[in-house]
Parts: structure tokens; sequence; C-alpha cells
């Protein structure tokens, strides 16, 4: 029995080796030496001292960082964005991941504040279940910052999400700058969309339409294909039945593309038809290349981690924030075009 | 006396102390761990777990385990949230989560007792299914809004969150109706025996599903607890909680084969994988290398048995060879 406990008590201090080990590396202030050294010295002298030049010096500030589920590419960008710009400000960062579990990201957040964090950035994979993280927050009076996905209706400080609506103008523009370039005449366009609880992918929609709808093209239909591929197939089967002469197909999201973009081209209707993404995937971008889709918009998780660090730094220093929506304390990310080469045009507005 | 009566045998508390050297060691190293704050967080969470483990232990006990688990909570949390937006008062839904934990372990007790489909089976298609069902219910996050609910996870009596003391309760009703009644008699002697407890005359059949209704009641419990934790209800939470939730109750000590377990080491498992999965971020390990970490407790845990009989084993022999050569000695100065 004595080895038994033996055997347990190494195992728990292997484990705690292991945690040891890796704070040394993580939970210390990332940043340069001096900025870090600096950093560490200030929180010892005084608050008060640190509040005089609060202009620009974030360094010494505690941010939380809790991320959906670092297995995506797209997250992962997110938070080395996250960690550049902690970086960059000499602020030490907590880094948690959800593993897309609801109870995960509340008790992971909740951990984090209660290690005295000055604010929380989050890219949550639950957002119906932001309330309860917010009202965390609002107990240990800290703000919190949601970046991309959704807020659940939550009381939150900040959010920041690709500029939906103006990309899906941009996508807009660009589909009729090349079906004028292709000369083709035909005026029927239709859209396949995300679902419904989806509230942010379904105003690229909405920007599309707007811009269609001015240059006097005609809509025709929408479908919901729950932002999957295989349905996004079934959709475009659908309108090519119902509206054959449709020239210009928008897809919400770059997976129901790629099923549009197959169901044209066994239609043998490749080219003949515009068919527009949203996200940037790589495999849309391939789809682009091959010449079966026209182009996408791509969003930037990078800059979108970055921007939210950046925010949740100013919004802990009680400096004021600028917002593009104030009502919803919303800033919109810009969002760039992948033309018809499978090339990034920032420049394209 | 008191120990015995409820067979709580110190020797089998391994996991007490290896929950006791963690809480020292994280005490001494990490601030974090200063404050009682991380610790209501930590005992929230453990009472999840530790509610429906008190319902696996009675499964594990008998020789099986469940696998739904977390699809019954999903289902069970999607119909809760589904009643509130109908209007119905919050007290008739919570009864309507409990019934249906009810309906659906007595239902997963029918399919392994009568239709005799092994429980790693049965309880396997159910978690698909359950699931399933809960989509169709509703594919939709839905936030709770009824403060009241809400408040069941955020509030707390002598400074320990109420959902730990729920917990408690429970665990103090799991214990009495393990020890203390026909059924958890039953559940033990099956456990060791089924071909033994049918010869005894015991109803093996009616003693599963038994415990399939006591697994679906407390999983109902711990899913009203769950539910008031996230504030949502979502189909697709709550997945991979039947191996948390079954690693509680080995890391407990309840033998996987059956025949012998305890509802408080599951408690207590519940709190050192709760304390565990919450230490090791504030550490700054990376999310993968804890996911290691998790699953070398759990390996561990699985082979506690055989490492405790080896070591037996060779204290045995060492006894018996000292014995042995005392009695030669004995002899020898004899003659």
């Amino acid at each position: 029995m004595k080895k038994f406990l033996a055997i347990l008590m190494c195992l728990v201090i292997a484990l705690s080796m292991v945690g040891c080990g890796g704070s040394d590396k993580n939970s210390e202030t990332i940043g340069t030496p001096e900025t870090s050294n600096a950093a560490e010295e200030n929180s010892n002298t005084s608050d008060a001292a640190e509040k005089e030049d609060s202009s620009s010096d974030y360094s010494g500030l505690k941010i939380g960082w809790s991320v959906y589920n670092i297995a995506y590419e797209y997250f992962i960008s997110m938070e080395q964005g996250v960690v550049d710009k902690a970086k960059e400000l000499g602020i030490e960062l907590i880094k948690h991941d959800q593993g897309e579990d609801a109870t995960e990201m509340v008790t992971g957040c909740e951990n984090m504040i209660a290690q005295g964090i000055d604010a929380l950035v989050i890219s949550p994979c639950k957002p119906e279940s932001m309330t309860q993280i917010v009202a965390a927050a609002d107990e240990a009076g800290i703000p919190v910052v949601i970046v991309d996905i959704g807020t659940g209706d939550s009381d939150y400080d900040a959010f920041i999400i690709s500029d939906v609506y103006g990309g899906g103008q941009m996508a807009g523009r660009y589909t009729l700058q090349l079906l004028q370039e292709a000369g083709i005449t035909g005026k029927d366009y239709a859209i396949i969309k995300c679902e419904e609880s989806a509230v942010y992918a379904i105003q690229r929609g909405e920007g599309f339409k707007n811009v269609m709808d001015e240059a006097g093209y005609n809509f025709t239909t929408q479908i919901t294909a729950n932002s999957s591929q295989d349905q996004g197939y079934n959709a475009m089967k659908d309108i090519l039945t119902a509206y054959p002469d449709v020239v210009a197909v928008y897809c919400e999201n770059d997976k129901m593309a790629m099923g549009a973009a197959n169901a044209v081209e066994e239609a043998g209707k490749t080219g003949d038809i515009i068919i527009m993404g949203f996200d940037g995937d790589a495999a849309a971008v391939e789809f682009i290349k091959e010449g079966k889709m026209a182009g996408t918009i791509a969003q930037d998780p990078h800059g979108m981690g970055a921007k939210g660090l950046e925010i949740a730094a100013k919004l802990a220093k009680g400096e004021t924030v600028e917002f593009d929506d104030a009502a919803k304390k919303q800033i919109n990310f810009d969002v760039y075009l992948i033309d018809k080469n499978g090339n990034a045009d920032k420049n394209f507005k | 006396m008191k120990k015995k009566r409820f067979n709580i045998d110190f020797r089998e508390l391994g996991i007490l102390y290896a929950l006791i050297i963690l809480l020292v060691v994280l005490y001494a190293t990490n601030n974090t761990f200063r404050s009682m704050m991380i610790y209501r967080n930590i005992l929230r969470t453990a009472a999840i777990y530790a509610t429906c483990g008190i319902g696996m232990t009675f499964a594990i006990i008998s020789g099986d385990f469940d696998l739904s688990v977390g699809s019954q909570m999903a289902l069970g949390s999607v119909v809760f949230t589904t009643l509130l937006t109908w209007g119905v008062p919050m007290i008739v839904a919570i009864l309507g989560v409990l019934v249906l934990g009810m309906i659906m372990g007595t239902f997963n007790g029918i399919l392994i007792a009568k239709m005799r489909i092994p429980a790693f089976i049965a309880t396997l298609g159910m978690l698909m299914a359950y699931r399933a069902l809960a989509q169709m219910i509703n594919g939709s996050p839905v936030t709770v809004t009824n403060k009241t609910f809400l408040s069941l996870s955020t509030s707390k009596f002598l400074e320990v969150p109420i959902l730990f003391w729920i917990m408690v309760v429970m665990a103090i009703l799991g214990t009495v109706v393990l020890r203390k009644t026909k059924i958890g008699r039953n559940t033990l002697a099956i456990g060791n025996s089924k071909e033994a407890a049918r010869i005894a005359g015991i109803n093996v059949g009616n003693t599963q599903i038994a415990i399939y209704f006591i697994v679906g009641l407390l999983t109902a419990v711990a899913t009203l607890l769950g539910t008031a934790r996230n504030g949502a209800s979502n189909y697709n939470n709550f997945s991979g909680y039947e191996f948390t939730v079954i690693s509680a109750v080995v890391l407990g000590g309840t033998a996987l084969a059956g025949g012998k377990g305890s509802i408080f080491t599951t408690v207590v498992a519940s709190i050192f994988l709760s304390t565990l999965n919450s230490a090791l971020p504030t550490y700054g390990v990376n999310a993968y290398v804890q996911k290691v970490i998790e699953g070398c407790v759990l390996i561990f845990a699985f082979s506690i048995n055989t490492i405790r009989s080896t070591l037996s084993d060779i204290m045995l022999k060492r006894r018996s060879n000292r014995e042995l050569r005392e009695r030669l000695k004995g002899t020898s100065m004899q003659a």
C-alpha cells in the first residue's frame, strides 16, 4: 500500500512538474526581455503610476484569451494574431482552449477571471452560453471582447466581426465586373444561404442582393443549404431546373459554393454561371484556380485576433473605443477579394 | 463502527490522497489556487461530473456501463429549454426533465435486461439516437433567460456553490440506496457474479432495469446542473461526457469488472478530474499536452487494480518468506 501511495505521489508531482515547466514559457509575460522586466517592476510599484502613463503603454496588463477549438486552421491563425499582438504590446497572455465544449468554455473563462485577468478576449464556440461568462466578468469588473462567431445576446463590451454585409457587396461588385468582362447579358441571379441561426453569415447575401438589385439585375430565388457542401449541390440543382437563365449565384460560404460549382460542372455550364463564395478556404481557392468558381471573399482571422486583443487592452485601460455600430458595440473587420485567378486582391473595394 | 457500516475502507482511498497531494502542490506553486474563486469553479464543474457519476457508479458496480449519458444530457437540456420557451412554469419543466431521464434510463435498462443486448451496444446505439432526437427537437441553440434558474449556477451557500450542495445530497441518497437497500445489495451481487446472483434468487433483469433507472434519474439531475452552468441548451453540448464520467468512477476505484465500488470515491475523483482540468491551463500547459496528461491519468486509473494486486502479491510473498525464515530459525534454535 505504501508503494502504491508512493507511485501516486510521484505521478502527481510529475504532473505538477510538467505544469511548472510550461509556466516558465507560456504564462510569463510575453514580450521583449526589457518590457517584461519593466512590467514586473511596474506592477510592484503603484497603480497610480500606471494610470498616469496609460496613454499607449499596455505592458503589465494581463489578458485572457479563450479560443473556439485550436484544432482548426482558422483559429490557429486567429490565436497567432492574439499572441503576436500581445508580444508587441508587452501584455501577459493566458490562453485557454474551449475544445468546442460549452461547460469547458464557461469554466475555463471563469478560471481565467479567477487568475486576475484585466480583460477577456473570446471566440466563443457556444455563443448562447456567453451570458454566464459576461455575468462572471461583470462581477470581477473586467471587459469582455468577443471575436467572431456571435454574441448570444449577452452584454459584452465589444464585438469584432468580419464586415459581412460589406463583403457581400464586394462580391456583388466583382460579379458585375466579371459579367461585363465576359459579355454575359442575362439578368437573373440567385442566392444560396446559410442557416437562419447564423445571424451574421446570412447578412452576406443581403449585401450581394443590395448591389445586384441596384445594378438592375433580377433576383429569382434564395435557398437555404445550412452551410453544407452536399446541400449546396442540391440547392444548385434545384436552381438550374427552376431558373435555367440564371447567370450568377452567390453562396454565403465556400463549402456551399463548392457544392454549387460541382452541380454547375455536371450541367456542363461551368464558365456560363458566375459562382462566388465567402471565407477564403484553401479548397475553394483550388476550385477558383480550376475555373469552377469565380472568386470568394476572404476573412482575416489573424488580423481579427490581433484587433480583439488591442481593443481589450484599450478597454482594460479605460480608453474609449470607436465602434462601427455603436448600438451593438460592433467593430467591422475588413475582408478582401480573392479574384478569378485565386490571388488575393486587397485593393478591390 | 460508523466507518464500517458504510464500508469506507481507508486503504481504498488512494484518490483522496492523490487529491490532497494535488491541492497541496497547487496551493504551494500557484497564486490562483489561493483564492476561493477557483475552488468554487472547480466544485461547480465537479458537481456535474459527480452527479452523473453517482448513477454511473451503480452501472459499473453491476459490471456494465452507460455510454449514452452525454446524449441523455443533451436531449434533456434541449427538452428543458423547449418547455421553457413554450411558457411552461420552470418547476414543471424541471419535473419534465426528471421524468424524461427516468424514461430514457428505464428504456436503456429494458434493452439490456429484456432484449439481452450487451450494455456496450445498447447504450452506444442510444448515444446516437438520443443526440439525434435532441437535434430533431431543436437544432438551434437556446439561451436560458430565467434568472432564478441561472442563479442555480452562480449562487452559493456557506461559500460553497449550490450546485455542489445538490450533488452532496444526491451522493448521500445514492450511498444509502447502495448500502442500505435491496436494490443496492442486488447491484453488488450481480456485479460479483450474475449467475451466482440468479441462483441466490435475485431477479437480475429487474435489478438491471432499476440500475439504469437510477442512472437516468441522476443524469437528469446532472442535466439541470449542466444547463444552469452553461446558461443555454445546444443539441451538441455534453458530447464526450460519458468518458469523463466513466473515468471519474474508475479513478475512484470502482472496479470495471463490477462487484465493488463507492460513491464517495467517485465524488472525490470527480473533484480530482475537475481540479486537474482547471489547473493545467493555469500553468500554461498547451491544450494538446493537457489531453495527453488526462489520458495518462485515465490509463493509470485503469491499471490501479493490476498494480495494487501485483504489489500485494509481492508483499504477501515477502511476508510468507519471512515467516518461513523465522520458523526455520526457530527450529534450528531448538535443535
